[in-house]
């Protein structure tokens, strides 16, 4: 079964990129799978039809910075957007890594290297250079710390995506409350006592399934994803909130 | 004779409150003093020795604590316990009673920064990281202010006194007898995998806590970094239910009757629970 929205098993990442170009972090996923030869050579070199599942790419992008063009939004508020946006790729990552190691080495320092403090960040956070810097700060040190743990099927996990809205089919990460509602299990967890599972709210939301919209309704609306989602290979400009939504 | 001569052979009898637990002052509520162990009663209360208060830091401490706020019900729940009452009126059946107040839980600050210690107990039976047959008890020290401790997790606090902002906990963790995780597992848990009722013929069981047994360390063999300890939902609609905490370097041992850490001992042990109950029948 491909990776898709819904409660994916038997789930190891194989690899994750930081792409400096376009600034987002690339996480490749794939199921433990036996039928699944381990080399591409051997994929290509079976003497029958073998349906395996594709690896899963999944996107983080940068957030960016709200366009207040109307001048409504407060500085306060655009911090806090912004922040939010940022904790949420942050937690993401965390929420991974607690799968493999302790609280204490599972640390993330956003801000590592940069001139930032306490007073001057609500000044720099809406400065496209300081997200991008901190986006590369993350997604580095996260792939940093999963090095060891990269492509080992016998480490196998749970794997909760939602669907990104409910106009919006494409998988995404679930970015809220993610510390008493877990997308990323370890497979040893019995069933039964697996705390992966939709929300009332993603429920009742509809973002339980990745059924397409309709043609009709699909043609008039934007494609593409946005922060802290993870959706099809993107192609094409670069891919941020801001390109994808214009504000 | 006057009136108050009655007084002249009157006394005043001095009462001494009675410790370490209720029931009679002749049962040895606690094991011996020397031994880390876990006296179970067959009630469910469950008694520390001293060495395993001082060993694993066990006693309660000193604490402020702030009351959680007030948490409002929704709209939803309001109308809903509206519309209850009023049909309740309407038929003549019994109003349901006011909603009661809901709070956030306290926080507790506790004197000189540390909360304590409390335990795990782990069934190898439903605990998932456990690989083999057959079936054992551990146990894990864990600190009282994280989620679900099984054994010497909380006490009641007494009202700050006069002048201080720290409140003290109403006993001492050697003479709290707690029966609420006994009870409801803890008892049961023995007889299953130990194969020990705890009756009016065997009113107790010394569980040991130990580090080695039989050539296994079990320190070494079952700590490791991350432990998904196994619990049940305590409340809600999932009451029942399996559920597990995720805990950080957690350090293992054995958790066992001492006839099965000590089989040569089971004979002392039986007798000593009969020389207990001919003395309190005398």
């Amino acid at each position: 079964m491909p990776i898709d929205v819904g409660v994916n098993k038997n789930v190891f990442i194989v690899d994750a990129r930081f792409n400096t170009e376009k600034n987002w972090l690339e996480i490749d996923y794939d199921t433990v799978d036996p039928k699944k030869p381990t080399s591409a050579y051997d994929l290509l070199n079976q003497d029958t039809v073998v349906d395996v599942s594709p690896v899963k790419t999944m996107y983080l992008f940068t957030p960016s910075v709200p366009k207040n063009e109307d001048g409504k939004l407060t500085q306060e508020k655009m911090v806090a957007r912004v922040t939010g946006d940022m904790k949420g790729t942050k937690d993401i990552l965390n929420h991974t890594l607690l799968g493999y190691m302790t609280v204490e080495e599972a640390k993330l320092n956003p801000f590592k290297g940069m001139d930032l403090d306490a007073d001057t960040f609500p000044i720099k956070i809406l400065q496209e250079s300081t997200l991008k810097k901190v986006m590369e700060n993350v997604s580095t040190q996260f792939i940093e710390k999963m090095k060891p743990f990269f492509n080992k099927p016998t480490l196998a996990f749970r794997f909760l995506l939602i669907r990104q809205a409910k106009d919006k089919h494409f998988a995404s990460y679930r970015k809220n409350y993610i510390a008493e509602n877990p997308f990323w299990e370890p497979m040893e967890i019995s069933d039964e006592a697996s705390k992966v599972k939709f929300s009332d709210y993603e429920i009742a939301q509809n973002l339980t399934n990745a059924t397409p919209l309709a043609a009709s309704s699909a043609d008039n609306k934007k494609t593409g994803q946005s922060a802290n989602s993870g959706g099809a290979a993107p192609s094409g400009p670069a891919l941020t909130a801001s390109t994808v939504f214009g504000d | 004779m006057g009136l108050l001569d009655f007084l002249a052979s009157s006394k005043v009898e001095v009462i001494t409150k009675k410790t370490g637990g209720g029931g009679g002052s002749k049962k040895p509520w606690n094991p011996p003093a020397t031994l880390l162990a876990i006296r179970v009663w067959k009630d469910g209360s469950v008694w520390p020795s001293e060495a395993l208060v001082d060993r694993f830091n066990l006693e309660y401490r000193n604490a402020k604590i702030t009351k959680g706020d007030e948490v409002p019900y929704s709209e939803d729940a309001l109308n809903k316990h509206k519309e209850a009452v009023a049909a309740a009126l309407a038929a003549g059946t019994e109003v349901p009673k006011d909603l009661p107040k809901k709070y956030k839980p306290s926080a507790f600050e506790f004197e000189g920064g540390i909360a304590g210690n409390g335990f795990d107990v782990i069934d190898s039976r439903k605990w998932s990281q456990f690989k083999g047959g057959g079936a054992f008890l551990f146990i894990a020290p864990v600190a009282k202010d994280e989620p679900k401790v099984d054994l010497f997790g909380s006490t009641k606090y007494n009202a700050p006194t006069e002048g201080s902002e720290w409140s003290t906990p109403v006993s001492k963790v050697i003479e709290q007898g707690s029966k609420t995780y006994g009870a409801d597992t803890l008892v049961n848990t023995i007889k299953e995998v130990y194969g020990i009722e705890l009756n009016d013929n065997r009113e107790y069981v010394d569980m040991l806590i130990v580090e080695e047994a039989d050539g296994v360390n079990f320190n070494k063999q079952f700590s490791t970094k991350i432990t998904a300890v196994p619990k049940v939902v305590n409340r809600g609609k999932d009451a029942g239910k399996a559920d597990y905490v995720r805990r950080e370097n957690l350090v293992i041992f054995g958790f066992a009757p001492e006839e099965v850490i000590n089989p040569a001992s089971t004979e002392v042990a039986t007798e000593t629970q009969e020389e207990t109950a001919t003395e309190e029948q005398a």
